[in-house]
C-alpha cells in the first residue's frame, strides 16, 4: 500500500474530472508496462488546486514507474511539469522515497521526512473537509491517538483552532487548520500524525472521512 | 427610571495594585480580584449587621444577608449559586497593577454602596495568588445596554469576539465546539435563574422566550466559524478545564429577519449578563459585532 504525492510546478486552475482523469492514467499505465496482463489497482485521493499537487493511492509497487510516467504523460498533455514525485509507505511509515528527474531523464529517487523528531509545534491542515456527525471526537487528537495507538494520554495538545463547521443535513463539513503543541516525549505524537498523514481519517476509524496534512510550524 | 428595550447596570470603575505571589502570566487576575472582594465584602457585612454567626449555610437570617445573596459558600452545589448579578471585567492589566471595572445588573444595584465600601477595604487582603496593596475607585457610572437590534439590512454573520475564556467542558476530555444553541441555551437559563432569584424582569417578553427554546434544535446546526485559541482554566472546583479565547462567528443567513432580530437581540443581552456555562458564571465576556450583507 502507497500513498504518491505529485508536485506540479504551477495552480491547477482547470476543473478535472477524477473518473476520467484516472481513466486516461490507467489506459497508460498499461500501454507502458512490459506485462500486458497487469492489474492496474488505483485510487485517487485529492486534488490540491491552489498547491497543485495530486494524491494517488496504488497497491502495488510493481507499477510504480509506469505509473510515474504516465502521469507525466498526463499532466504535460493538461499544461503542467510534475517536479517531484513522494511516495509514502502504509506498512513502515518511515519508508519515505523522493522521485526526481536527474541527468539525462534518469529517474532517482531519495529518502524523504515529512515530519522532523524534533518539531515542537504542528500545524494540522484539513486538506479535504472531514465529513463527521460528531465533531467535538473528531477534533480531538487525544481521540486519534487512542484510535492510532491505543492510548489516551498522549504529551500534546491542541493550541489553536481555525476551522469552520458547517451542516450538510446529515454531518458536518470541517474545513481550516488546527495547531498543536508537542511535549517531551514528542516521538508517539509523530507516530501518529504521520499514520494519520498517510492513511488519512476515515479508513477503519470513526473519526470522519477526511485528509489531514501536517506541517512542521 | 427604566426605559424599555434597554438593560440598566451600574458600573463601578477602579484601579488596583497588586504583589504577585506565583500568579503566571496566562492565569487570571479576575479570579483573585473576585475573591478579595468576596472577603472584604463578607467583613463589611459582618460588621454591619453585627453578625457572629461564621457558618453561613446554617445561619437564619442568610435570606436577608446581602453575602449569602451575592457570594454564596462554595460548598453549596446549588447551580443558583453560581449566577451572580454582577461581573468583574478586568480591563486593562500590566506586570503589578490593573484597571478593573465592576458591573452591577439591576438587582445588586441596591447594595452599591456596600460594594463600593467593600472595593476601598480590600487594601492588604490576599487570596489566589495575589495580595492587594492598594485600590482606588476611579468613578461611578449608570449605563444602559440597548437591546433593540437595528440591523440596516439583512445580517450575514453574527460576531462575537471573547474577551475572557469560555470555559468548554468541565468534566469530560474533549472540547466542545460552542455550537448556537449551547450559548443561547445558556444565556436564556442564566435569565431564567436571575429573575428567579432577585424578583427581576429582563427585556425579553415570553412570546420571544417561548420561540428562542423552540427553535433550539434548528439552531444546532447553525453553520459555525471558530478562531480561537485555547487555554486552560484553574479554579477551586474544576480543577483544570479547557477554554477558548477568539472569534465565534455564526452563519445567520439563512434565518428570516425577525428571527435573526431576536437572536440578536438575545446575545446582546447574553454580553451584558455572561455567556459563561452555568457552574462557572461570570466567565466568557465578549461583545457583539454583525456582518451585514453588502
Amino acid at each position: 500500500m502507497h500513498l504518491y504525492e505529485f508536485r506540479c510546478n504551477r495552480k491547477m486552475n482547470i476543473h478535472l474530472d477524477p473518473v476520467t482523469f484516472l481513466e486516461n492514467l490507467k489506459k497508460y499505465i498499461k500501454a507502458l508496462s512490459s506485462r500486458n496482463s497487469i492489474k492496474v489497482d488505483l485510487g485517487l485521493r485529492c486534488f490540491e488546486k491552489i498547491k497543485g499537487k495530486i494524491w494517488i493511492f496504488s497497491k502495488s509497487t510493481e507499477i510504480e514507474k509506469p505509473l510515474i510516467a504516465a502521469m507525466l504523460i498526463v499532466l504535460g498533455e493538461l499544461g503542467f511539469n510534475a517536479e517531484a514525485t513522494i511516495r509514502y509507505d502504509l506498512e513502515e511509515e518511515r519508508k519515505v522515497l523522493v522521485f526526481y528527474k536527474g541527468l539525462y531523464g534518469k529517474l532517482l529517487e531519495r529518502p524523504f521526512n515529512p515530519v522532523s523528531n524534533d518539531a515542537k509545534r504542528l500545524k494540522i491542515v484539513i486538506v479535504s473537509p472531514i465529513k463527521t456527525p460528531n465533531p467535538e471526537v473528531t477534533l480531538d487528537p487525544h481521540y486519534w491517538a487512542k484510535i492510532f495507538c491505543g492510548k489516551s494520554i498522549v504529551p500534546m495538545k491542541v493550541t489553536n483552532y481555525r476551522i469552520s463547521l458547517q451542516h450538510d443535513g446529515k454531518v458536518w463539513l470541517v474545513k481550516g487548520t488546527i495547531t498543536i503543541e508537542l511535549r517531551k516525549k514528542s516521538k508517539m505524537v509523530l507516530h501518529i500524525l504521520r499514520a494519520l498523514f498517510i492513511k488519512g481519517l476515515g479508513i477503519e476509524t470513526n473519526l470522519g472521512y477526511g485528509f489531514l496534512r501536517p506541517l512542521v510550524n | 427610571m427604566s426605559l424599555s428595550g434597554f438593560l440598566e447596570y451600574h458600573s463601578i470603575k477602579f484601579y488596583v495594585i497588586y504583589q504577585n505571589q506565583g500568579l503566571r502570566p496566562w492565569e487570571f487576575v479576575g479570579i483573585g480580584i473576585r475573591r478579595v472582594l468576596e472577603r472584604s465584602f463578607r467583613e463589611i457585612t459582618l460588621r454591619d449587621n453585627n453578625c457572629l454567626n461564621l457558618n453561613c449555610n446554617r445561619c437564619q437570617d442568610r435570606d436577608f444577608c446581602p453575602y449569602f445573596l451575592y457570594f454564596p459558600p462554595r460548598s453549596s452545589k446549588n447551580t443558583f449559586s453560581y449566577t451572580k448579578p454582577y461581573r468583574i471585567r478586568v480591563l486593562a492589566r500590566s506586570k503589578n497593577t490593573c484597571s478593573v471595572e465592576l458591573e452591577l445588573l439591576k438587582p445588586a444595584m441596591k447594595h452599591k454602596k456596600v460594594f463600593t465600601q467593600a472595593i476601598e477595604n480590600m487594601i492588604g487582603k490576599g487570596d489566589y495568588k495575589i495580595f492587594i496593596s492598594d485600590v482606588s475607585v476611579i468613578g461611578e457610572r449608570r449605563k444602559f445596554v440597548k437591546v433593540h437590534p437595528l440591523p440596516p439590512s439583512k445580517m450575514k454573520f453574527i460576531i462575537l469576539s471573547l474577551r475572557t475564556p469560555l470555559a468548554l467542558s468541565i468534566r469530560g476530555k474533549y472540547v466542545k465546539i460552542p455550537k448556537f444553541n449551547y450559548v443561547v441555551h445558556n444565556i436564556l437559563t442564566k435569565i431564567q435563574f436571575l429573575e428567579a432569584i432577585f424578583d427581576t424582569k429582563f427585556p425579553l417578553s415570553i412570546a420571544e422566550r417561548v420561540y428562542l427554546s423552540k427553535i433550539l434544535t434548528m439552531l444546532r446546526y447553525t453553520p459555525i466559524r471558530l478562531n480561537v485559541r485555547i487555554g486552560r482554566i484553574t479554579w477551586d472546583d474544576l480543577h483544570i478545564s479547557p477554554a477558548i479565547i477568539g472569534i465565534l462567528k455564526f452563519d445567520v443567513q439563512r434565518f428570516d429577519e425577525n428571527v435573526q432580530q431576536l437572536l440578536l437581540k438575545c446575545i446582546t443581552l447574553g454580553s451584558v449578563i455572561g455567556l459563561g456555562s452555568m457552574r462557572i458564571a461570570g466567565l466568557g465576556d465578549y461583545t457583539v459585532n454583525v456582518e451585514v450583507i453588502s
